[in-house]
C-alpha cells in the first residue's frame, strides 16, 4: 500500500484521478467530456486544470465560430495574393500536438468539425486538406493531444456529437464530480510519469478485471476497456513517479477499482448486481453501516472458498451479488479510514509482492492471472461499484430509464449546424461580390476576372506581381443548403382511445422516416397522458431507433394538454435555435383536464391549456406549421378554439391512420 | 514509419473481414458497408486493410495512378504519352472526412499555378487519390446530401466529370467504396445503400474471451506496434498470398447450373429488387471459392455470403419488425436441400 499522500488523494477523488491522467497519457486517453454549465467550480476546475496542462505544453482553445480551415489550417488568401504563391498557415491541431484543445461550447460543435477532430485523433495525424501535400503534413510526426470538450447541453438530445465523445475516455458531470475539490500533482511528477508510460509492467489479472468490469456495467463500446486499461497504465506510472518504491506496495486491485469506476461508471447503461443491492441497501437503511469486521470475514471467507473450490467465474459473480452491500460499505468505509486499508492491504500484499519483484520492463505473464485472477478481478469489480456510486449517469437507477441510458450512449446529436445560404458546401448558386471570410470561400477565377480590367490603371506593387488585386474585385461563392424539416407529433395518449392511435401515429412515424431519407427530415413524438407529457421520441432520423423507442407505447389515463403544449413549446424553440423548420400535428380532441402541475380539474386545466396554446403561437409563429388533428367523433368545439388560440390549421380526423397522417406531413 | 494496427491480429468479426476479403480480391464486386455500434473495430479493419493489398503498377508520375496497360484511359495526363513508365505504387485506401468540401473531393483550381504562372491547371481531390484503390467513408450516413450525390455519380459512370471555376476535364475514379456507420443515426439513402456489394452487421462482442483478448492485443499494440507487427508478420504475408492466388484463380472459378440456380431461387423466395441481389450473390460466391482454393463453386459458399449480400437488397416494409439477417437465415432454411436439387 502507497502512503503517499498525493496518491492517496489521488484514488479518493475521481475528478482529480481523471485530471492528473489525462496529463499523463493525452493522447492514449483521447481527453475529457465535461458536461456542465458555466459555474463557479467549473470555473475554477478549469483554472486550474488548465494552469497545469500549460505548465507541460500547449494549451489551444477552439473558438466556437472555428471552420474547417483554422482547425486544420489552410490557405492563407491574403498571402498568397500579395506574394502570387499558395500560402499555407496552420489550423488549431496544427499547434495543439501534445497538449490539450480546449473546445468550448462543444454542444454547438457541428459534425464536420468533430468528425475532422476524430479523425486526427485516430490517424494521430492532421487530416489532409488542399493544396498541402499528404505527405508534407504527416512530417509534423505523431499528433497527440488531449480534448476538452466543455459541454453546455441542458438535455441528451444536444450534447456534444457522439463520435466525439467515445473518443474520450472521462465523461465529467457536473452532478456527480464538478463540485469536488480538484488537487493537480506537480508538473515535474506527471513528466516524470510520462516517461514510465511505457514501462510499466502489467499485472496480468488487469485484463480480464476491466473486460468484466466492463461487461458488468453494461459498457459495451470496446474504446472504454481500452481506455480504462490506458488509464490504469497511466496510474501506474504516476504511482512509480510519485514514489519510486511504489512498485513494491501498490494495491493493483484499488487502482483497477478506481479506474473503472472513472471510465465505466459514467457510461454504465446498468448496474452490476452487487451495486443495486448496495444502493438499496444504502437508500434503505441510511448512515448504518454494518460492522466492518463481519464485512471482512464474510469477504474472507467467500475468498477461502473459491481458493478451494476454483468455484467459475459466473458462480463466484453470483456469490458476490449476495453478499455486496457488505463489501460496497466496508470498502468506502476502507477509503475513510487508513487503520482498515491496512488490514487489507495485509490480506493482497502477497498477491502483489508476486507480480512486483521482476525488474523487466515488458508486459507481465499471463500465468499470475492465472492463479490470482478471480480473486483480483472480484474485488476490483466490488471497488469499482463502490467507486462508481458517484458517477452513475444520472436516472440510472429510476424505473424505466435504464434503456433510456442504453441509448444515450449511442445518440448522436451535434446537430447545430450552422445553416447559412453562403456557406462553404451545397450546390453552387453562382458567385458574388463579397470578402472570403471563416463562412465563405474565394471564386479565384472570378476575382481575376473582376481585376483584369483595372490593370491598366492599377500601379503594380513590384515587378514580380502579376496583377494588382484590390478589395473590391473579390468574388466569392454562393451555395444552397437546404433546409431541415422536423415533424413532430403530438399525441393525446390519455382515454379509451389512446391505444389506437397511439398504433397509427407510430405507423406514421415510420412511414415518414422510410419515405424521407433524401429530405433528410426528423420526427420526434411527444405522448401526453396520465399527468404530464413526455418526449417519447427525441427529433430522429434514424428508422432503427425509431421502431425501438416506439416499440412500447404506454396509453391510458387523463389529459395534460397544457403540459404537453409547453413542452412542445420548448423543443419547437430549441429546434429552431438550430436552424431546423418544424411542423407540429397536434392529434387530440382538446379535452383537458389535467393542469399545467399536474392536477386534476377541468377548469384550471383547460384554461392552462389555453395559456401554453397562446404561447405556442406567440413563440413559434414563424417557420413553422401547425396541424390540429381532432380525434373526437364528431367536431368538438375545444378542439377548434385550441386550434384557433394556437393559430393551428384544423383537421377532423376520427379514425386518423397511418398513410392519412403521413400524408398530412408531408 | 508509422505503424498500423495489422488485420491479421483483428479480433473475431470474421463476416467484416470476409467481406473486406472478398472486396479486396475482386474489386468489381462493388463495395463494402458495416453498419454497427461505436467501438467494434469498423474503423481499424478498413484502415489495416490498406497493409495486405499487393501493390500495383501505375504510370510514373500521374496524378491518377493509372494502369500502364490500360491503353483506352481517358485520363488527361497519359493520353498524351505515347509509351508510359510504369512504376509499383501501393494500392491507395483513402479517407474521405465527413465535412468534405467539394474541392477537397473533386479537385479544384491549382491556386499556385493559377496565380504564379497564370495557367489554368487542375489540382486532383481525394477521387483522383482513390482511383484503382479503395475510398472509405467513415459515418457514411452522415454524409451530406450533395457528397452523396456527387459520389453517386462518380462510382457510377467511373469517371470524375470537372465543370467548375473554368475548368473542364474528365479523369478515371474508380474505386471500392467502403462506407461504415451506425444505423442509429440515420438511414441511408437507397440509391446509395444500392451501391454498396456487401453489407455486414457488426454488433460488439458481448462474451468475456472476445473481449479480453481485444483488449490485450490492443494494449500490445500500442505498447511497442513494431514487435506487434512483427508478430504478425506471417500471417499478414498468409492474407497477402492468400489475396494474390485468389485473384489469380478467380477467373478460372466454375459456377455449375444448379448453384445457379439455387441462387436464383434463393432470390425470388426473398424477392429482392432487380438482378443485382443474383448477380452480387454469384460474383461473391465465386470469389469466396477462390479464397477457399477450390475450383468449383457449391452451395455452402452461396449459403455464407448470402446474408451480406442480400440483407441490405430486401424489399423493405418500414412497418415491417423482423431484421433482414433473421429473414435470410429463414430462407436459406427453407430452401430444398442441395441434394434435392441436384437432379
Amino acid at each position: 500500500m502507497i502512503s503517499n499522500q498525493n496518491y492517496r488523494g489521488l484514488i479518493a477523488s475521481p475528478l482529480s484521478l481523471a485530471a492528473n491522467l489525462l496529463l499523463v497519457d493525452p493522447g492514449g486517453l483521447g481527453g475529457m467530456h465535461c458536461k456542465a454549465r458555466v459555474s463557479p467550480w467549473r470555473t475554477a476546475f478549469l483554472q486550474q486544470y488548465l494552469s497545469r496542462a500549460e505548465s507541460i505544453g500547449p494549451v489551444v482553445a477552439l473558438a466556437s465560430h472555428a471552420d474547417e480551415r483554422s482547425l486544420i489550417g489552410g490557405v492563407d488568401w491574403a498571402a498568397s495574393l500579395r506574394q502570387g504563391l499558395a500560402c499555407f498557415e496552420a489550423g488549431v491541431l496544427g499547434r495543439v500536438n501534445k497538449g490539450v484543445l480546449k473546445v468550448g461550447m462543444a454542444d454547438r460543435l457541428n459534425l464536420t468539425m468533430a468528425g475532422l477532430i476524430a479523425q486526427a485523433m485516430d490517424q494521430g495525424a492532421l487530416p489532409p486538406t488542399l493544396g498541402r501535400d499528404d505527405a508534407g503534413c504527416a512530417s509534423g510526426s505523431d499528433l497527440s493531444f488531449a480534448c476538452l470538450l466543455l459541454d453546455e447541453a441542458l438535455d441528451e438530445e444536444n450534447a456534444a456529437p457522439g463520435l466525439l465523445c467515445c473518443r474520450l475516455a472521462f465523461w465529467i458531470s457536473e452532478d456527480n464530480l464538478l463540485n469536488q475539490p480538484l488537487s493537480m500533482l506537480r508538473s515535474a511528477d506527471l513528466l516524470r510519469a510520462r516517461g514510465f508510460l511505457r514501462r510499466c509492467s502489467m499485472p496480468g489479472f488487469a485484463y480480464t478485471a476491466l473486460s468484466e468490469a466492463a461487461l458488468a456495467f453494461g459498457v459495451d463500446d470496446l474504446r472504454a476497456a481500452q481506455f480504462a486499461l490506458r488509464a490504469f497504465r497511466a496510474l501506474l506510472a504516476l504511482a512509480r513517479a510519485l514514489d519510486p518504491q511504489a512498485r513494491e506496495a501498490l494495491d493493483h486491485e484499488e487502482a483497477l477499482g478506481a479506474v473503472a469506476a472513472l471510465v465505466f461508471g459514467p457510461r454504465a447503461t446498468r448496474l452490476p448486481n452487487s451495486a443495486e443491492a448496495a444502493l438499496h441497501q444504502d437508500q434503505g437503511s441510511k448512515g448504518e453501516l454494518p460492522p466492518a469486521d463481519t464485512g471482512v470475514d464474510q469477504r474472507q471467507a467467500a475468498r477461502d472458498d473459491q481458493h478451494q473450490g476454483r468455484l467459475k467465474p459466473d458462480e463466484a459473480r453470483k456469490r458476490e451479488a449476495l453478499a455486496p452491500e457488505l463489501d460496497g460499505e466496508q470498502l468506502q468505509a476502507a477509503t475513510r479510514s487508513p487503520a482498515q486499508t491496512a488490514t487489507r492491504s495485509a490480506t493482497n500484499s502477497a498477491t502483489n509482492s508476486a507480480e512486483a519483484s521482476d525488474d523487466q520492463p515488458a508486459i507481465s505473464s499471463q500465468d499470475e492471472s492465472a492463479q490470482d485472477g478471480p480473486r483480483g478481478v472480484e474485488q476490483v469489480l466490488a471497488l469499482a461499484v463502490a467507486a462508481a456510486q458517484a458517477l452513475l449517469p444520472p436516472g440510472l437507477l429510476a424505473s424505466g430509464a435504464l434503456a433510456a441510458a442504453a441509448l444515450s450512449g449511442s445518440v448522436s446529436s451535434g446537430r447545430s449546424t450552422t445553416r447559412s445560404k453562403a456557406g462553404l458546401r451545397g450546390r453552387s448558386l453562382g458567385v458574388r461580390e463579397g470578402l472570403p471570410g471563416p463562412r465563405t470561400r474565394l471564386h479565384v477565377l472570378a476575382t481575376i476576372r473582376a481585376a483584369v480590367p483595372w490593370q491598366g490603371l492599377r500601379e503594380r506593387s513590384s515587378k514580380d506581381a502579376l496583377m494588382r488585386i484590390e478589395r473590391s474585385d473579390l468574388r466569392i461563392h454562393r451555395y444552397e443548403q437546404r433546409d431541415q424539416l422536423t415533424t413532430v407529433f403530438v399525441v393525446d395518449a390519455s382515454g379509451s382511445a389512446a391505444l389506437h392511435r397511439l398504433a397509427e401515429v407510430k405507423g406514421a412515424v415510420e412511414l415518414l422516416l422510410a419515405q424521407c431519407y433524401v429530405r433528410r427530415d426528423q420526427v420526434a413524438v411527444i405522448a401526453f397522458r396520465l399527468d404530464q407529457a413526455q418526449l417519447l421520441l427525441p427529433a430522429t432520423r434514424s428508422l432503427t431507433r425509431a421502431k425501438r423507442q416506439l416499440a412500447a407505447l404506454p396509453g391510458g389515463g387523463g389529459t395534460p394538454l397544457a403540459s404537453a403544449l409547453a413542452l412542445t413549446t420548448k423543443l419547437m424553440l430549441q429546434w429552431r435555435r438550430q436552424g431546423q423548420r418544424i411542423q407540429a400535428i397536434v392529434l387530440s380532441d382538446g379535452k383537458a383536464n389535467i393542469d399545467l402541475e399536474g392536477k386534476p380539474g377541468r377548469r384550471k386545466a383547460m384554461l392552462d391549456a389555453q395559456h401554453q396554446a397562446r404561447l405556442l403561437a406567440r413563440l413559434t409563429h414563424r417557420a413553422s406549421r401547425l396541424v390540429w388533428v381532432d380525434t373526437a367523433p364528431r367536431p368538438s368545439s375545444d378542439a377548434q378554439s385550441m386550434a384557433q388560440l394556437m393559430g393551428a390549421s384544423y383537421m377532423l380526423l376520427p379514425y386518423a391512420n397511418a398513410q392519412g397522417l403521413a400524408a398530412l406531413a408531408s | 514509419m508509422k505503424h498500423v494496427y495489422p488485420f491479421a491480429a483483428l479480433v473475431g468479426q470474421d463476416d467484416m473481414k470476409q467481406a473486406l476479403l472478398i472486396a479486396a480480391i475482386d474489386p468489381l464486386i462493388g463495395g463494402v458497408l458495416v453498419f454497427g455500434d461505436r467501438g467494434t473495430g469498423k474503423s481499424t479493419a478498413v484502415r489495416s486493410l490498406a497493409a495486405l493489398l499487393p501493390p500495383m503498377q501505375a504510370v510514373k508520375s500521374c496524378p491518377y495512378q493509372c494502369d500502364p496497360k490500360d491503353r483506352a484511359t481517358i485520363c488527361p495526363h497519359c493520353k498524351r504519352l505515347r509509351k508510359p513508365q510504369a512504376v509499383t505504387v501501393p494500392v491507395p485506401v483513402v479517407d474521405l472526412p465527413l465535412g468534405a468540401t467539394e474541392d477537397r473531393v473533386l479537385g479544384a483550381l491549382d491556386l499556385q499555378k493559377a496565380l504564379r504562372e497564370g495557367v489554368k491547371a487542375f489540382e486532383p481531390g481525394l477521387l483522383a487519390k482513390a482511383h484503382r484503390g479503395f475510398l472509405y467513408v467513415d459515418e457514411v450516413n452522415l454524409l451530406e446530401d450533395h457528397l452523396v450525390d456527387l459520389l453517386l455519380d462518380v462510382a457510377a459512370s467511373g469517371e470524375n466529370l470537372i465543370e467548375r471555376e473554368g475548368l473542364s476535364l474528365r479523369h478515371p475514379a474508380r474505386f471500392v467504396l467502403v462506407g461504415s456507420g451506425n444505423p442509429e443515426e440515420g438511414e441511408l439513402r437507397p440509391q446509395l445503400l444500392d451501391r454498396f456489394g456487401l453489407s455486414i452487421d457488426v454488433r460488439t462482442p458481448k462474451d468475456l474471451e472476445t473481449r479480453l483478448e481485444v483488449l490485450k492485443r490492443r494494449d500490445a499494440f500500442d505498447q511497442d506496434p513494431s514487435a506487434f507487427c512483427d508478430h504478425y508478420e506471417s500471417q499478414q504475408q498468409a492474407l497477402k498470398a492468400l489475396i494474390v492466388s485468389a485473384r489469380a484463380s478467380l477467373a478460372s472459378v466454375a459456377l455449375p447450373d444448379e448453384v445457379m440456380r439455387y441462387i436464383a431461387q434463393l432470390c425470388m423466395k426473398l424477392g429482392t429488387d432487380g438482378l443485382r441481389g443474383e448477380l452480387g450473390l454469384m460474383r461473391a460466391a465465386r470469389v469466396l471459392t477462390a479464397m477457399r482454393a477450390q475450383s468449383v463453386t457449391s452451395i455452402q459458399e452461396v449459403i455464407d455470403v448470402a446474408p451480406s449480400v442480400l440483407s441490405h437488397r430486401l424489399r423493405r416494409d418500414p412497418l415491417e419488425e423482423s431484421a433482414s439477417a433473421s429473414v435470410i437465415a429463414r430462407a436459406l432454411r427453407d430452401m430444398p436441400s442441395p441434394s434435392a436439387q441436384a437432379h
